[in-house]
């Protein structure tokens, strides 16, 4: 089963893909990694970046061993650098 | 202790103001009260002549996150009160970036819990900062890839 999704983006990668946000296609069940590898995929350039980041759902960061079922957004939260 | 929530509590677009974070935590009880402030500096690892940061963070998640540092340090180490400003948007050389306010009955409370929360929110909270340079050039700072918090409990345990 696949189901678009709502990806956000911050700071460096939003900067980079010149974009706050976009609807992305991935293949569900999916755990933090495979929805990474989605993104970087689409993305190629920003590999290393995609793979250094977190996703958060509802707010909150994911357990990467989570199994997602159904998704409607992500955040990512690439490296950060508050303080 | 702080149990407000929401980003426009713990994040502002304006100057900080230490003598008012220092009156939010003053209490009778307290025999410490501790300020630390964050501030630019004007180098990072591999960069110098940094002139100013600039702040962005996303802000829902931020004020989530620190409003539960507040609460779970503060449970966890016995402090009277707790409070946390950081900036967003532009901060200029020596000006401070973040403020954290804690009162105790003694020192040594005071020292260990500003210290947890300090480590907590660089760990977690969602918020980046680009480094302005003296010839114009601006770049991300390198930062770190973010721990849940059960992660960064684990990492940051004193005990």
């Amino acid at each position: 089963m696949t189901q678009t999704i709502r990806v956000n983006y911050y700071a460096q990668l939003r900067e980079a893909l010149k974009r706050d946000s976009e609807d992305v296609t991935v293949a569900l069940p999916a755990r933090e990694r495979d929805i990474l590898d989605r993104l970087a995929e689409l993305h190629p350039r920003q590999r290393d970046l995609f793979l250094a980041s977190r996703i958060a759902v509802n707010e909150d960061y994911v357990d990467a061993r989570d199994l997602f079922n159904d998704l409607k957004r992500v955040d990512v939260i690439s490296p950060i650098s508050g303080g | 202790m702080t149990d407000s929530t929401g980003a426009d509590v713990f994040l502002s677009p304006a100057p900080l103001d230490r003598d008012a974070l220092r009156a939010e935590v003053s209490d009778p009880a307290a025999g410490a009260i501790l300020l630390f402030e964050g501030t630019v500096r004007d180098h990072s690892e591999g960069v110098s002549g940094v002139v100013a940061l600039e702040y962005e963070a996303q802000a829902s998640m931020a004020g989530k996150i620190i409003a539960a540092i507040i609460g779970e340090t503060a449970r966890e180490i016995p402090v009277r009160k707790i409070a946390v400003r950081h900036r967003l948007g532009r901060v200029e050389l020596g000006d401070p970036t973040i403020i954290i306010a804690v009162s105790a009955s003694h020192r040594d409370e005071a020292y260990r819990a500003s210290r947890r929360v300090i480590d907590r929110i660089k760990h977690e909270a969602p918020i980046w900062k680009r480094e302005i340079l003296k010839d114009g050039t601006s770049g991300w700072s390198k930062g770190c890839t973010a721990h849940s918090a059960e992660e960064a409990r684990e990492s940051h345990n004193e005990n």
